[in-house]
């Protein structure tokens, strides 16, 4: 799996991840994705369109960043899971514990920010 | 006319992972929608990972049979008694801070797959899961 930084300053975290969150593509990503996220501490916004699978450790490394960030009074929203991979997130409730939004202006006001700030 | 790919695994995340690739392989040869393969390579990586943490299982051994409306996924292995079908509600906690970020694999399992049945035959374990697809949605098997 791959990450990209859409953009990264003082207000926002927002990143995409792009591939496979299964236990070869988490292998390589998981202490990235942390230094992305938690290690940041800033309101974090994860664009998962181009993920193509997701299984329970991909969703335990959503859990465990978010709730770092959460430590530090700042949150994490997912962005536009598509198929499966909302189904998969849906079914184990993550969505009940890290919103998903389904636009930049929800994800805006998910994350409390200003939607002139992103 | 049915498909067959039979794997000998080794007890070994990594070997887990070249799983995935060969499983993919011959679900797409054999004209299997992405939305399946997406099931079947979800309930394969939940369970041998759990067959990997959680037994002493030697030997595991994984059949998947590619037939006109499903594809039937058998793992038979020589560990502890491990039956996903029986293992506890899923119950997560509703605040992020109570949330624990393992635990959640058997629960995928049974809520993406189509029918999961376990037995337990002599010292081995014998999991099924099956994954239906409708016939429309994936070409002819070859």
């Amino acid at each position: 799996v791959q990450i990209h930084e859409i953009r990264l300053d003082e207000a926002l975290t927002h990143i995409a991840l792009i591939g496979r969150l299964d236990i070869a593509g988490l292998h390589a990503t998981d202490v990235k994705f942390h230094g992305y996220t938690a290690a940041r501490r800033r309101p974090t916004l994860v664009d998962m369109s181009q993920v193509e699978f997701i299984a329970s450790l991909g969703m335990g490394m959503l859990i465990s960043c978010a709730k770092s960030l959460q430590r530090f009074g700042v949150k994490m929203v997912l962005l536009n899971p598509k198929g499966l991979v909302e189904e998969a997130l849906k079914a184990v409730g993550i969505d009940q514990v890290i919103p998903i939004a389904y636009s930049m202006e929800d994800a805006q006001r998910l994350l409390g920010l200003a939607s002139s700030s992103t | 006319m049915s498909r067959t790919l039979h794997k000998s695994l080794e007890k070994s995340l990594s070997a887990l992972a070249e799983l995935a690739a060969d499983v993919q392989a011959f679900l797409t040869s054999c004209g299997v929608t992405e939305h399946v393969i997406f099931k079947v390579q979800l309930g394969l990586e939940e369970t041998i990972r759990n067959l990997i943490e959680h037994t002493a299982a030697k030997s595991i051994q994984l059949r998947l049979d590619v037939g006109n409306d499903r594809v039937s996924i058998l793992l038979d292995d020589d560990g502890l008694p491990f039956d996903p079908t029986t293992a506890a509600p899923f119950d997560p906690p509703e605040t992020l801070e109570a949330r624990a970020p393992h635990g959640m694999g058997l629960h995928l399992v049974r809520s993406m797959i189509d029918e999961v049945h376990y037995e337990r035959l002599g010292s081995r374990n014998h999991l099924r899961m099956v994954v239906l697809f409708a016939r429309a949605s994936r070409s002819a098997v070859p």
